[in-house]
């Protein structure tokens, strides 16, 4: 029954969750409807900003949490994309309810985003904020995948604020985890990224090992061609630091004879012509170098990539160095320096600056100056960026650890209160269990006490019987011993007077002498019935039924036939009791619900099986045994 | 010229005199004999006659129910009758009483065997004194109820004993069969099996003791 139960409340919950998700479906077929339309028109390029802004107001009017999150995950990608000035008020609505909704991971993909977008506005320390939180999302959910990559950026942005110790312990996260999800694509750039880190510490030698094993995973990614291209420029960029410019080359080469390279990736390709045709130049070749590095700045200001024309003119100005044209090289130097300035590329500002102070030994001194104020200024901006990184990590860490506790707390609540439950329920049941034990040791006491009641009956019946008795031998002895033989001695001597005097023939005297010996014989017989009935009363279970007939008056309202032949004295005084309770109680029936008017009673000893057979019939109108279950039936069966 | 020494015992003077006129009228009817009539109402004054050597009755009329002595030793006639069967054996008993239970009067009758007995309710003048007449003749007297009792009982009187007899009067008397061997000197199982017996003999079921007594009330032997 029980069990029962439980299925039932487990089908109406299953019920109302089904419920719950049908409803969701059904919110508002107009709102989604225009929230599509909406979507659609910027996804065609018309008027995005208004559209995006309309679609937002309507998802804002859906009630439903969850269906909420969902379209704000569609317009916050595309705002995202389009750099929409209500990008920030859209990820934090999306924010505020995945939070509230309890949605983690639609959270961390907030917040994945909303990193992406602080990266396009070059704010890499909230970018950090918002990558960390990502990632600290994705692995407490075990979202391995998103994880790995959430720290790959991470120490994208520290390798860019170079950070290079902290990127390099999250990259080797980073390798770790691609290995185990057999990414890899993410694991080549990880040890690519790792090759560019210890590259930048001068670790040349890890530097070469990492980037060779980024080669090695590109193995088993699909389309390998422009990683590679790219690794092999690192490498040459790492031989070119070590002056092993023979093998630089080399590298630059293989960079360089990647099929379509040109069209595929101009930035790659320019990068490969200009470091190749540099290191031509520092191994003392001078043939084509300055075709090639035209070629490439040319490229690179193209596509208007101005670290690249930067890097390319300090290039060219080297190779006027190289070749003692000191006025072309301080004019390209001075470009160089202006382009990094426009660009904030310190290390080219630096570079320009070393430049200009070689080329130029009179006023090297200001060069020098600049160069080491500028050099201590981002030596300090970095320590603060990593400090700041540092700091973020450290809270993460902490807001970590308070969940920690948080979930500690939540488990010793959870255990005291299932212990107070287990404790309350044991006392609950502890106490019913006595309660009903009470009940049955009352009922008990009760069938004691019933029966007690029952022995007092009979024994007080039996005194009755017994002083009735009593009583009645003795005035049968009073009767016999006494007046009887008073009765004798008159009536002879009256018969010896009749026989002295001699008056035989007188009739009337003989008569009243046999009168007075048939009144002798009436006394004898009354003295030996009075004396002689104890079996007679030797019934007092039978004086109780009778009683018990009489009281209930039932001859009265029934014609009744007792049938007695049981020696009473014979039986347990429990049998008799639950006897007579269960003629009490079909008495009772027979006159309330019977509508009777014949009613027999028998009784009688099955002395082989111990029965006592108690038969009650009457021609009542019945009782359905099976419509109801009465108490007395159950009674009965004792 | 015979003379008897009679002894009258019984606790009514005026059965007493009963008895007294009853010989009288035998001596008015033969002179030749004569009576010397001695009387007593109690037990105590009855069993001092009988034990007086000095002089032998050749007739006691004994009642059954009599006040009993002070010293307790004999509390009926049938206690007198015991002994006056000791000490005066030539005498003729005449057990003359008011009971008719059948049970008292068959134990009295095996136990003492008297010559006479009358049943008080059958009797009148004739009869006392034909009792009284035959018994001095030497034969034997039973009144009509008693003739009846006996003939009643000859059907079984030799296989209820005395021990059956009791038995059946305690059920009579309604004590439980377990507790009969507190009243009589026999082990439970003997009494179960002296029932068992009885009931075979009348031909009843092993079913009611009421009904064995009621048999035994039938066949006279209560």
């Amino acid at each position: 029954m029980k069990r029962c139960i439980y299925y039932f409340v487990g089908i109406i919950f299953i019920f109302s969750c089904q419920d719950q998700k049908k409803d969701r479906l059904k919110v508002n077929p107009d709102l989604r409807d225009s929230i599509l339309t909406y979507l659609k028109e910027f996804d065609n390029n018309i008027s995005k900003e208004e559209n995006l802004n309309k679609s937002f107001q309507f998802v804002q009017q859906i009630e439903n949490d969850s269906l909420q999150i969902k379209y704000l995950k569609t317009i916050d990608y595309r705002a995202l994309n389009s750099n929409s000035r209500y990008y920030l008020k859209i990820n934090e609505l999306g924010r505020h309810l995945s939070r509230k909704y309890a949605d983690t991971i639609s959270l961390a993909n907030f917040y994945w985003n909303l990193g992406d977008s602080y990266l396009n506005e070059n704010k890499t320390d909230f970018a950090y904020y918002a990558f960390n939180e990502a990632a600290f999302l994705y692995n407490q959910k075990n979202d391995l995948e998103n994880y790995g990559q959430m720290l790959y950026n991470l120490a994208l942005i520290q390798g860019q604020a170079k950070d290079f110790t902290g990127s390099e312990v999250n990259l080797i996260k980073v390798a770790e985890i691609s290995k185990e999800i057999k990414n890899f694509d993410l694991l080549f750039k990880a040890f690519s990224l790792l090759g560019v880190s210890n590259y930048n510490l001068r670790n040349f030698d890890v530097a070469l090992e990492y980037l060779n094993n980024a080669l090695q995973a590109l193995g088993k990614v699909d389309d390998p061609d422009l990683y590679r291209a790219a690794t092999f420029n690192n490498i040459g960029n790492v031989h070119e630091k070590q002056k092993n410019f023979e093998l630089a080359i080399k590298n630059y080469r293989k960079t360089l004879a990647t099929k379509n390279l040109y069209e595929r990736d101009p930035y790659l390709y320019a990068m490969a012509l200009d470091n190749l045709a540099y290191n031509r130049l520092e191994s003392g070749e001078t043939q084509n170098v300055l075709p090639d590095m035209q070629n490439a700045l040319e490229i690179r200001q193209n596509i208007k990539h101005l670290a690249g024309i930067s890097i390319s003119k300090i290039h060219i100005a080297e190779y006027y160095q190289f070749i003692g044209n000191t006025t072309k090289a301080v004019q390209f130097a001075e470009e160089a320096n202006s382009t990094a300035q426009s660009n904030n590329n310190n290390r080219d500002i630096l570079a320009s600056w070393q430049l200009l102070a070689d080329l130029q030994p009179n006023t090297s001194y200001s060069f020098t100056t600049s160069y080491i104020n500028l050099s201590d200024s981002l030596q300090v901006e970095e320590r603060k960026v990593r400090n700041k990184f540092e700091r973020i990590r450290f809270e993460t860490e902490e807001v970590k650890q308070r969940a920690e506790m948080l979930e500690e707390e939540r488990t010793i609540i959870f255990l005291i209160s299932s212990l107070i439950i287990i404790l309350g329920s044991s006392v609950f049941i502890f106490y019913a269990l006595r309660s009903k034990n009470r009940a049955l040791e009352l009922e008990r006491d009760q069938k004691v006490a019933d029966e007690k009641i029952y022995e007092l009956l009979l024994l007080q019946s039996a005194r009755k019987n017994e002083g009735k008795r009593e009583e009645r031998d003795r005035i049968a002895r009073e009767l016999h011993d006494n007046i009887l033989t008073e009765l004798y001695a008159n009536r002879m001597n009256l018969m010896f007077y009749k026989y002295k005097t001699g008056m035989k023939g007188d009739e009337k005297f003989g008569q009243l002498t046999d009168n007075l010996m048939d009144v002798e014989r009436q006394i004898r017989s009354l003295s030996h019935e009075l004396s002689n009935t104890y079996f007679d009363d030797h019934k007092e279970f039978g004086d109780l039924i009778q009683d018990l007939i009489q009281k209930q008056q039932l001859e009265r309202s029934h014609q009744l036939t007792i049938d007695d032949s049981v020696n009473w004295s014979l039986i347990a005084s429990v049998v008799k009791m639950h006897t007579y309770r269960i003629l009490q109680e079909a008495i009772m029936n027979i006159q309330k619900h019977a509508e009777a008017s014949f009613v027999f009673i028998k009784f009688s000893l099955n002395e082989s099986a111990k029965e006592i057979e108690l038969i009650i019939k009457d021609d009542g109108k019945g009782f359905n045994n099976q419509k109801k279950t009465g108490h007395w039936i159950k009674e009965y069966k004792i | 010229m015979p003379k008897y020494n009679v002894l009258l015992v019984d606790d009514h003077p005026m059965i007493i005199a009963g008895f007294e006129q009853a010989l009288e009228i035998i001596k008015e009817r033969d002179d030749t004999l004569k009576f010397s009539k001695d009387s007593a109402l109690n037990c105590t004054d009855a069993a001092k006659k009988i034990l007086n050597e000095d002089k032998k009755y050749d007739l006691i009329c004994l009642d059954l129910s009599l006040p009993g002595s002070k010293d307790g030793e004999y509390n009926s006639g049938e206690d007198l009758a015991k002994l006056a069967k000791k000490s005066q054996p030539q005498a003729k008993l005449l057990i003359c009483t008011m009971l008719e239970n059948n049970y008292k009067v068959l134990n009295v009758l095996r136990r003492i065997d008297p010559n006479g007995f009358l049943v008080k309710s059958d009797t009148n003048p004739d009869i006392l004194i034909a009792a009284i007449e035959s018994l001095l003749k030497g034969q034997t007297y039973h009144s009509t109820t008693l003739q009846k009792m006996m003939k009643r009982t000859i059907e079984f009187a030799h296989n209820i004993n005395e021990e059956d007899l009791r038995i059946l009067y305690l059920i009579s008397k309604g004590i439980l069969t377990k507790n009969i061997p507190d009243h009589m000197d026999l082990s439970l199982s003997t009494i179960e099996k002296r029932k068992k017996q009885m009931k075979s003999f009348f031909d009843i079921p092993n079913t009611n003791d009421k009904i064995l007594v009621e048999k035994a009330k039938e066949k006279g032997f209560l």
